[in-house]
């Protein structure tokens, strides 16, 4: 048996779940998480890398979900152009789920754009500073400040104010993206 | 506002997570087993830098040679698959930019369709002078006919990288073979492959290659190419030649031994009209199981697993259902280890031969 497959399998099964769970924070829905996800891992694992761990391939797997999330994963025209022929999510639907103030985020996520979705769930959820979020994504410091900024602005109108400590990094710059 | 969107996100993320854990392990392993083929794809066609099918997509068939050779079955005007007539197939397969005696310049699809209207999953090709293909496609709770009405099948075969025959078709309300609300399953007959030189024109000898090319209609009723799986190697002439009719035990084994390939013996059809490989596992369709098919499961490896003895373990299944062991006796599955892979007899006579298309474990040596 290949080496890279009792990694990938081993991600699979035990990690799974996170990986759509981060996933679905950058889709907005579970279908797509777990789309993401597959390809993320098949992205990932396509290529040779020697002596991957679990950990690490979960760090690389994660920062795949976010390249593919980001390019649309190349069916987001296709799905686009059907998609108002979904019955909506079961996954929506769940009495878990249904609290008026989180749907209410939810479509304020749904609002954003890819790169501010991204800066927002890399920032709140991952953790990540400034320069982690430019570097995962490809962009640079200031188009992170922007985009959170924007994003924080937002959301604001849903959240209320967000904390000062969570923007105090957070500059509004202009030009270009 | 008390809730932060730190704790939002946190609870959005934990949900999803839990409603991802809530599948039962089999639908996961059989998901894995799906990305597992899917990397081993994408590594070898990385490695080799050509798209091979090979064991882990789809099962190498050897398809007769009058397929390809068109005959009575293209007359022009002919009703062919999908409803459609040879000039109609001929107008779709141009639409996807595939045109006789020009390059095949589509490109396998680097990844496989699996976003929410569809995906090649599975090829099935029905031995004889039918061609026949199923496509799973995901539907996710959308109407599985008005899915399938947006797309069109076409199956080229190509001789030096030039088209030389295809067969093409579009799905109709009787093609949907199954519907479990997430994946529909599209049984697409083509009831002959159309010869680019002319039905009276003897197809030569050699390999071909044959491709399964997908294709969507957009809203402006436009056709473009969304899906391309191959090749297939296709070997002209076919096992016939070698095996005569009521010959059901030829005494040579089936592909190149590079490709995973299947060849049916049995001119009864015991094993049913299909077949379909994936990486996992091979299945055919016998009429005496009523419905259910009779499996072969790979190990992970993709080697055939067996007993000391050479018996291979087979298995019944239902579409998407749990496998069973296969009690009812009749079929024999006999490991072969070089090539590897395996023979399917019943009553002392061969059915099929399979072989895995892989490369042999390499012998322990030593230079010393």
């Amino acid at each position: 048996m290949a080496s890279w497959q009792p990694v990938m399998e081993q991600l699979f099964l035990n990690r799974r779940a996170a990986l759509i769970g981060y996933a679905a924070l950058l889709a907005g829905n579970d279908h797509d998480a777990e789309d993401l996800v597959h390809e993320a891992l098949v992205r990932t694992f396509s290529r040779a890398r020697p002596g991957l761990v679990p950990e690490a391939a979960e760090a690389y797997v994660r920062r795949a979900i976010l390249s593919a999330y980001l390019d649309g994963y190349r069916k987001r025209k296709r799905w686009i152009s059907v998609r108002h022929l979904l019955v909506p999510s079961a996954a929506s639907d769940g009495p878990e789920r249904v609290t008026a103030q989180r749907l209410e985020i939810e479509t304020a996520l749904a609002g954003l754009s890819p790169r501010e979705r991204a800066c927002v769930v890399l920032r709140y959820y991952e953790d990540k500073t400034t320069r982690e979020i430019a570097e995962a994504i490809g962009i640079s410091d200031g188009a992170v400040k922007k985009y959170l900024g924007n994003a924080v602005r937002r959301l604001s109108v849903v959240l209320g104010p967000v904390p000062e400590r969570h923007i105090e990094a957070i500059t509004v710059v202009k030009g270009r993206d | 506002m008390s809730t932060t969107l730190q704790d939002t996100l946190k609870t959005l993320a934990d949900g999803a997570a839990a409603r991802a854990g809530r599948s039962d392990d089999e639908a996961h392993r059989a998901t894995l087993d799906g990305l597992l083929g899917t990397v081993r794809r994408r590594r070898a066609v990385r490695h080799t830098g050509t798209a091979v099918a090979g064991a882990s997509l789809v099962a190498a068939l050897a398809v007769g040679g009058s397929q390809l050779t068109g005959g009575p079955r293209t007359r022009p005007g002919a009703t062919g698959p999908g409803g459609l007539s040879q000039a109609q197939q001929l107008a779709l397969v141009n639409s996807l930019g595939i045109e006789c005696g020009k390059p095949f310049t589509l490109k396998m699809t680097d990844q496989p369709f699996r976003g929410p209207i569809a995906t090649v999953d599975a090829a099935r090709f029905t031995r004889g002078t039918d061609y026949a293909v199923a496509v799973g496609y995901y539907i996710n709770g959308l109407d599985a006919a008005t899915v399938l009405a947006r797309y069109d099948m076409a199956a080229v075969m190509v001789r030096g990288g030039t088209v030389v025959g295809f067969a093409a078709g579009r799905p109709l309300p009787g093609s949907l073979e199954a519907d479990d609300g997430t994946v529909a399953i599209l049984r697409l007959r083509m009831p002959s492959l159309m010869n680019c030189s002319g039905p009276d024109t003897p197809t030569p000898d050699g390999l071909y290659e044959m491709y399964n090319v997908e294709g969507s209609i957009d809203d402006a009723g436009a056709t473009q190419v969304t899906g391309v799986v191959g090749p297939l190697e296709v070997a002209v002439p076919d096992w016939a030649t070698y095996a005569p009719q009521g010959d059901a035990t030829p005494d040579v084994a089936p592909g190149d031994g590079t490709n995973a390939s299947l060849r049916i013996t049995d001119p009864s059809d015991a094993l049913g009209m299909n077949s379909t490989g994936g990486g996992t596992y091979l299945l055919f369709t016998p009429p005496e199981l009523d419905g259910k098919n009779l499996v072969v499961r790979f190990n992970a490896d993709g080697s055939v697993p067996h007993d000391a003895d050479g018996t291979v373990p087979l298995w019944t299944s239902s579409l998407g259902g749990p496998s069973d062991v296969y009690t009812a006796g009749g079929f024999t599955a006999t490991w072969v280890p070089s090539p590897e892979g395996f023979k399917i007899m019943k009553a002392g006579a061969t059915l099929a031969w399979y072989t895995t298309g892989r490369a042999p474990a390499p012998t322990a040596t030593s230079t010393r």
